[in-house]
């Protein structure tokens, strides 16, 4: 089976100013990856090129062996670090629009995942707090049955409480081909579901390796290698 | 895709635009019966006064929120933070363009049938409306005439003539939007700029068209000498040349230039 990502010297250019240069990855199914750096790294710029929302100046970017398009878009679930709902839908009514235009999506789970966290389906958006639209958010996303997931700071809004089950949502809910790409800066939170991380700077990727790796050569968690790589 | 993308369009307007059409009907209804009541002093003056000024103020909000419709739910649903959902939908480009404008052509012409509906239901039966008739009707028989009396090509070129016009305005209104996209910044400013570029670059084209035609045709280039059977064709081939221009340019820059914010 052909790797579910793979980005070969990727280079996205806003203007004069170059937030992804020369990018090569690759990414194999069935792992869970962290997408570490600071801010104005260039993590959303990858999701957005790996979603076909921007178009690199330069490079290439196969998903599933496939160009971004309508076919990548059936495959790939992405959390984007907006709030992305139309807030005069009712949650029932969102949870009926991802049903009409995604294969994969399964509203059963996405119901029981809503009264878990006790979010009442039939509230409008404009009502809900922020963090209650982003677990909103997440939990339609995770709704499908997709082969990538893309999750840019899916944590960043909610309290520690609702991590802890939005962490255990992502590595119960994901079948064992999925690959999750998760975008974060609060490492030491996601730090045990990682199988996997990606260093990121300045539009460059810097380390690449499995976690146990880090573990195992440098004798230090993953969060204490961050904090020591990106020392301001 | 593209039917559900229009369902799910319709529902995103019919929300606030089947209410307030309503709204209207009902009104004109009462105002038909307050208009037809025979004493016209005092109080039921100044209340049928009222009433006759709520229906005027409707038949404006009908039309003003087809128009704010057309440019809220492209902007919003398609270049805001909503974008990231509509550009992430397994559908293709080209079919969320198509998708808002069918919906806001079904639109336009909703409200229009609404507000002719509104002014026969109060007025009919009246003698203003009679004069109106004859008005349109006296219009048809010379444009008829001029067609040699050819019903159905005037019928096919006045219908083309108003789809298409309407269809170069709802995408005028679009490419201007995506262009102003393009900008980093002040991007509604820069959208405003490109519409008043783009509307005068169209007149002014529609002009020289015209003339070159006129010179062309009867060796002088004043354009008003010119008859409807001969100008209509060319203004129809111009419409469809603009609608086509905006439509793919509207596509690339979703295609290729998209930098949702």
């Amino acid at each position: 089976m052909n790797p579910i990502l793979e980005c070969k010297s990727l280079t996205k250019k806003y203007g004069s100013f170059t937030a992804l240069s020369n990018v090569s990855l690759t990414l194999d199914r069935g792992k869970i990856i962290g997408l570490l750096g600071p801010n104005g790294s260039g993590k959303t710029t990858l999701i957005k090129l790996i979603n076909g929302l921007l178009v690199p100046e330069s490079g290439s970017i196969l998903i599933s062996g496939m160009e971004p398009g309508v076919e990548t878009k059936k495959i790939v679930s992405y959390l984007p670090e907006k709030t992305y709902l139309a807030d005069w839908m009712q949650v029932s009514q969102v949870v009926e629009f991802f049903e009409d235009f995604y294969e994969n999506f399964d509203s059963k789970k996405a119901y029981e995942m809503l009264s878990d966290l006790r979010i009442d389906p039939k509230k409008r958006l404009k009502t809900l707090s922020k963090g209650t639209k982003e677990k909103v958010q997440l939990i339609l996303v995770m709704s499908r049955k997709a082969d990538l997931y893309c999750l840019d700071e899916p944590i960043g809004g909610v309290d520690p409480a609702a991590r802890d089950y939005i962490l255990n949502t992502i590595i119960t809910n994901y079948n064992e081909n999925a690959t999750v790409l998760i975008s974060t800066h609060l490492i030491s939170d996601i730090e045990k579901v990682l199988d996997e991380v990606i260093f990121i700077k300045d539009g460059a990727i810097t380390l690449h390796s499995s976690v146990d790796d880090i573990r195992l050569k440098e004798g230090k968690s993953v969060d204490s290698l961050f904090r020591e790589v990106f020392r301001c | 895709m593209l039917k559900k993308l229009m369902k799910h369009e319709l529902k995103a307007t019919a929300r606030i635009l089947i209410p307030l059409c309503l709204v209207l009907l009902f009104i004109s209804v009462i105002n038909r019966f307050l208009y037809h009541a025979g004493s016209k002093e005092g109080i039921f003056l100044f209340v049928s006064g009222l009433m006759f000024i709520l229906q005027f103020f409707l038949v404006i909000a009908v039309l003003a929120a087809t128009v704010i419709f057309m440019i809220m739910r492209f902007y919003k649903n398609l270049l805001s933070d909503e974008g990231y959902l509509m550009f992430t939908l397994p559908v293709k480009s080209h079919h969320l363009i198509i998708s808002k404008l069918i919906v806001t052509l079904l639109w336009v012409v909703v409200s229009i049938i609404a507000i002719i509906a509104s002014l026969l239901i109060t007025f009919a039966a009246t003698d203003d409306i009679s004069i109106v008739m004859n008005a349109i009707n006296s219009a048809l028989a010379e444009l008829k005439a001029y067609f040699g009396g050819n019903w159905v090509l005037v019928w096919i070129e006045l219908i083309s003539l108003t789809l298409l016009s309407a269809i170069a305005n709802i995408l005028l209104v679009y490419v201007s939007i995506a262009v102003g996209h393009l900008f980093t910044k002040h991007k509604i400013i820069c959208s405003f700029v490109s519409y008043v570029i783009f509307y005068n670059a169209i007149q002014l084209l529609m002009l020289i068209v015209l003339v070159t035609f006129s010179y062309f045709h009867s060796g002088s280039i004043n354009f008003a000498h010119m008859l409807p059977q001969e100008f209509f064709p060319v203004i129809i081939i111009v419409l469809l040349l603009e609608c086509v221009a905006f439509y793919w340019t509207t596509n690339f820059i979703f295609n290729r230039k998209l930098n949702l914010e």
